[in-house]
């Protein structure tokens, strides 16, 4: 619930609206309470992305705390450029992804899907930033449109498996595990020429 | 990432824009902002995954929210906050000075009190949840006055009109009507609004006085 205010608004005052009222002059009751309600509506989406990402739910609650923290410290000086909700969805995803060791191109179904905060394949280790930028461009270069996406979307963003199949709209009872799997095999024979040469 | 691969904080814009606007063809066709943008699809669904325990988390994020609203201050009012710690006012802690000023703050609250009028409400959501039943009609601007109308709500005796202006403060009441329709005079609203401008208005129910249920806001637009 949000904190007992004279102010409340109609769910279908946009978040842009809210977010002038905020920023604006005046009252400053009623602008920390548009501010609230701006918050709030976002905070299930906030969790669940966390969650998502760390299929952990006391991870996700630390991460999604952090989260609304570092909202709180910039929400008065956000300024507007995009969509309230674009930014708060690159304030978490950022979060999520500073928190985790790294983004690991490599890792297989069972480490995305079980633990928490997966470690890198041995092979995935790379000693700097630019064997992480060889690693992307390899991606763009070496995969098909379809398997780079897939990549992305189960290794980047985290989305499960179901809804990589969904989105990518693949048939067959493996879904996307095939298009991962044919992804990852492509980038390790990258990783050992590259290795071996 | 390519060198024009769409800003994350931006992924939101994307969808929408015109199909044949650069970025968003970009988008189509990049994995990398593709992927972005149905990963911020899915946040904006956010759909609660099995075992994500969201329910338990819900009141520790909102005291979370709680405490963080108490703590921010808008930068504008701490700035104003930092400026009245100038010493020039020490010399009102004096207490004669203290005395005359809470009676001039006494005054003025009187004053502002007695003042207040609807204009200081906004819209907001602390009457009960409007029923799809319970519906506005199409507003009609006629002869310089705003024809409003709605579906009538058993139990209700009496209908209240609000309407708000832009940043959605109340800028008048129409007096309680059994009817379901209302009319509302240009000379009824602030004379400082200039015609053609987007309002809200909201109907709510009563039913002895108390408010029973509030319509889905509705648009109109000034004569």
């Amino acid at each position: 619930m949000p904190p007992a205010s004279k102010h409340t608004w109609d769910k279908t005052v946009p978040d842009e609206q809210l977010l002038r009222i905020a920023q604006g002059d005046g009252d400053v009751d009623r602008r920390r309470a548009a501010a609230t309600e701006l918050v709030r509506r976002y905070r299930d989406a906030v969790y669940l992305w966390c969650f998502r990402y760390t299929r952990d739910s006391e991870r996700a609650l630390d991460l999604s705390q952090d989260v609304l923290a570092a909202v709180w410290e910039k929400i008065g000086t956000f300024e507007g450029r995009s969509k309230f909700s674009s930014w708060l969805f690159s304030v978490t995803r950022n979060r999520c992804i500073d928190a985790s060791r790294r983004v690991d191109l490599l890792a297989d179904e069972f480490e995305l899907g079980e633990v928490p905060d997966p470690a890198p394949l041995p092979d995935a280790v790379f000693e700097d930033e630019r064997d992480e930028d060889w690693l992307l461009r390899t991606i763009r270069t070496e995969l098909e449109p379809q398997e780079q996406q897939a990549i992305w979307l189960r290794c980047v963003e985290r989305l499960s498996v179901d809804d990589v199949t969904r989105i990518l709209g693949v048939d067959g009872a493996s879904g996307a595990r095939a298009v991962l799997q044919r992804a990852r095999r492509k980038l390790r024979a990258a990783i050992d020429r590259r290795e071996s040469g | 990432m390519e060198a024009h691969c769409i800003d994350v904080e931006r992924i939101g814009d994307i969808t929408d824009l015109p199909a044949n606007h650069p970025d968003r063809r970009h988008a189509e066709t990049c994995p990398r902002c593709r992927s972005l943008v149905e990963s911020y699809l899915e946040f904006m669904k956010s759909d609660a995954a099995a075992g994500s325990g969201v329910e338990k988390a819900r009141p520790v994020l909102d005291a979370r929210i709680r405490e963080g609203a108490q703590r921010w201050i808008p930068a504008d009012a701490r700035a104003s906050r930092l400026s009245s710690r100038a010493p020039w006012w020490r010399g009102f802690l004096k207490p004669a000075p203290m005395l005359a000023g809470a009676a001039a703050v006494v005054v003025a609250a009187v004053v502002l009190w007695n003042a207040r009028g609807p204009e200081e409400a906004v819209l907001r959501d602390d009457a009960p949840v409007s029923s799809p039943a319970f519906s506005l009609a199409p507003a009609r601007v006629e002869d310089g006055s705003i024809r409003l109308s709605w579906t009538a709500m058993p139990g209700a005796d009496a209908y209240e009109v609000r309407i708000y202006g832009p940043d959605l403060s109340e800028i008048y009441r129409h007096p309680a009507t059994p009817e379901t329709s209302a009319e509302v005079t240009r000379s009824a609203l602030p004379a400082d609004l200039p015609s053609t401008l987007d309002l809200t208005w909201r109907v709510y129910a009563l039913s002895g006085g108390d408010v029973i249920e509030a319509s889905a806001p509705g648009s109109i637009r000034t004569p």
